[in-house]
């Protein structure tokens, strides 16, 4: 660029500053002592960036992305902490109750046979409401849901031939804590009155039980768990 | 300042030919269409400077001698303390500002001032209005905002003779000749911008029409920080710029580093003022793009370091001898010093020990000392020749300026810092007793204050060599050839 400053021709343009000999002459040989010393009006060269300085850019900006986004306190206003982590922050979502998660899980799988009021269907689904085999041994209903039931069954005097399908592993696979909590639900329900059925314990059932393929039957059945009276 | 003009300097080492005295004849144009104003702004400074150097050696003094000028209200630490740093800030560094950027931009531009008498009435309205404010303080009047202290009563003066002033550079920048726009054009031009900007924002988010709650206090460090970096910055880099290049005739070593270099800086600067509350009761996202930002000032910094490295490397025996590039040197050596240790200053593990020690102080001094001024003072020395067609009377005062100047700046950069990183060390451990760590910092205080009589000596004998060429006696106006510090026979050449 020093071309710029160097080879232009002369001006013709006036020079008033010049032309008005407002200078003594000691003056002017003065200001050519300074000016005519001095070097040329400063130029640019054009060397290309150090190819290093561009990696070293290219690291300082990768850094800068992923400070900024871990520090970010997930660009919040009432945020002031830098280790502040959006996820363990997070409100825990209110734990409900067994009974409640058990009113969900037979809305969705069970009530399509034995209806939202627990009735059943005669002749084909037992009634929930009322029946021993609901309110009576823990393990004997517990068993019905991992591997199901087939054939006939007498429930509350009435007499039943339908299918349950397995819930457990083997079947259905519902978690643990769901089966507890529908066993819950219908054995306290409608005015049912039996004790809820603990997570732990329905995992011990699903332990123990879900190996089995075949589903019971209401024989099987009450020869481990005689019906209560 | 030509090495083989020391000789005989009325045979100069260019030829006369006809390009380079035209050439030669506009810039004495230029020079002349400015020079009332030029040196009224620079007397100014000098004013300024020998005051704000005053008013800092007694907030310096009180700070291991509280009981120094005890007796006088006006003397108090927080009065005297503050009209050290807006006399230096806007009396002394804003004037030199006015003085010689709008003098090197008028020269690169190719165009002479217009109406330089009303820039003369403009400098003088900003004079009035420093001293306003100088006084407002000392009365007690000052506001608790840092950076920002004048009285509210002064800030509209400032505003709009401010303006007044630079919009001078802007119209000479619109009636440039030349296709060629310089890197030191564009610094100058942004800064020009810039300060109106950062300086308006602010006193109308603080004082004219305050802000709510914490928001005042990010608008106050992003206009203090960028008051560094978007006005005196850009302004000292235009400079350096200009002046390497010109004393030493090589050309800048590469314009895509100034390319870069420019607008990296104007990326990221007016992001980086936040890392002054970190900790603070502000959104965490903020600091955090602020400290980002003050980390990728790496990039501008390193650039303009390589550029100006380049510039001059192999020359270092010739800027040695010129008082202009001698103090050039020494501040683009600091900016480059001064940024790095900033940006790991913003870095939060450094900054929980440096933050709210005398570590910062250190820091604010090693980027307006040893970067700025002295940049400013290599100005002064290369301008004043040629707008008072006389030569600098002493070279061995020159020599007390830098000398005095650069060890002093050095020992209280040293001092601060060292001194501060102590005291952050002792802060941040609950044993220790608060006053024990107060006692311990005295040493460092006691040689910040003498580094503060180590740069009162050289600004003496800079204002003393300066009101003596201003004022030449015979001898000055008889004296012909450049003052340089070291002759080529290893004496010195002027005396």
């Amino acid at each position: 660029m020093s071309e710029d400053n160097t080879n232009q021709p002369p001006s013709n343009e006036s020079r008033p500053a010049f032309e008005k000999a407002g200078m003594q002459d000691t003056d002017m040989h003065n200001v050519h002592d300074q000016l005519m010393r001095e070097k040329d009006e400063p130029a640019e060269g054009f060397s290309p960036i150090p190819i290093f300085l561009i990696f070293v850019f290219a690291g300082l900006c990768f850094w800068g992305g992923v400070y900024f986004i871990e520090n970010s306190g997930d660009f919040r206003w009432d945020v002031y902490d830098p280790e502040y982590d959006a996820l363990a922050a997070a409100p825990p979502r209110p734990e409900i109750s067994l009974f409640d998660r058990g009113a969900k899980v037979f809305r969705s799988q069970c009530a399509q046979c034995h209806q939202a009021n627990g009735q059943g269907v005669p002749g084909a689904f037992p009634t929930l409401v009322a029946s021993k085999w609901v309110t009576g041994s823990e393990e004997r209903l517990a068993r019905i849901l991992v591997n199901g039931l087939n054939g006939p069954i007498i429930v509350a005097g009435a007499k039943y031939n339908g299918n349950m399908p397995a819930f457990g592993p083997n079947g259905l696979n519902l978690k643990a804590k769901d089966i507890a909590g529908v066993l819950t639900y219908i054995r306290q329900e409608w005015g049912n009155e039996a004790p809820e059925v603990s997570i732990e314990a329905m995992e011990a059932y699903a332990n123990d039980y879900g190996p089995r393929a075949a589903p019971w039957t209401a024989d099987e059945l009450l020869a481990d768990f005689p019906l209560e009276q | 300042m030509n090495a083989s003009a020391t000789d005989n300097a009325r045979q100069p080492s260019i030829p006369y030919t006809t390009e380079i005295t035209s050439q030669r004849a506009e810039l004495s144009e230029i020079d002349q269409s400015i020079r009332s104003a030029s040196l009224f702004f620079t007397v100014s400074a000098v004013i300024w400077l020998l005051l704000g150097t005053v008013f800092a050696l007694i907030a310096a003094i009180k700070m291991h001698n509280p009981e120094f000028l005890a007796g006088f209200e006006a003397a108090t630490f927080g009065r005297v303390r503050s009209a050290h740093l807006n006399a230096v800030a806007l009396g002394w560094s804003n004037n030199v500002i006015y003085g010689l950027c709008l003098w090197i931009m008028a020269r690169l531009c190719r165009s002479p001032i217009r109406h330089g008498g009303l820039l003369i009435i403009a400098g003088v309205f900003w004079n009035l209005g420093v001293s306003l404010g100088i006084f407002g303080i000392l009365r007690g009047d000052l506001t608790s905002v840092e950076w920002l202290e004048v009285p509210v009563y002064a800030t509209p003066l400032l505003a709009i003779s401010y303006i007044l002033i630079g919009v001078w550079g802007i119209i000479a920048f619109r009636f440039r000749r030349g296709d060629h726009v310089y890197v030191s054009q564009w610094y100058f031009l942004a800064g020009l911008f810039w300060f109106p900007w950062i300086y308006v924002v602010a006193v109308l988010m603080i004082l004219w029409a305050p802000a709510q709650g914490v928001v005042q206090s990010v608008v106050n460090w992003w206009f203090g920080h960028n008051a560094l970096g978007l006005w005196y910055t850009p302004m000292a880099l235009g400079a350096a710029y200009y002046l390497i290049p010109k004393v030493l005739g090589r050309p800048i070593y590469s314009y895509y580093l100034s390319v870069l270099g420019f607008w990296s800086l104007a990326l990221f600067y007016n992001w980086a003022g936040i890392h002054h509350i970190i900790g603070g009761p502000v959104p965490v996202w903020l600091v955090s793009a602020g400290i980002v930002a003050s980390v990728m000032m790496v990039v501008p910094v390193v650039v303009v370091g390589i550029n100006h490295h380049l510039s001059i490397v192999g020359l270092h025996k010739e800027g040695w001898r010129s008082p202009t590039i001698r103090f050039v040197v020494f501040g683009a050596i600091n900016y480059t010093l001064v940024s790095l240790i900033g940006s790991a200053m913003s870095l939060r593990d450094v900054n929980l020990i440096t933050h709210f020690t005398h570590f910062t102080v250190g820091h604010a001094h090693h980027g307006v000392y040893a970067f700025f001024t002295m940049i400013m003072f290599g100005g002064i020395y290369y301008m004043m020749p040629r707008m008072l067609h006389r030569e600098w009377p002493s070279a061995k005062l020159i020599q007390i300026h830098f000398w005095a100047s650069g060890i002093g700046i050095l020992i209280m950069v040293i001092a601060l810092q060292v001194g501060g990183w102590y005291q952050g060390l002792a802060m941040n451990n609950a044993e220790i007793p608060f006053l024990e760590i107060v006692q311990n910092t005295l040493p460092w205080l006691k040689a910040r204050s003498v580094s503060g009589v180590l740069i009162t000596i050289g600004h003496f004998a800079f204002a003393i060599n300066f009101f003596w060429m201003l004022f030449a006696a015979g001898a000055v106006r008889a004296k012909s050839g450049p003052t340089l510090l070291v002759s080529t026979s290893g004496k010195e050449a002027a005396g």
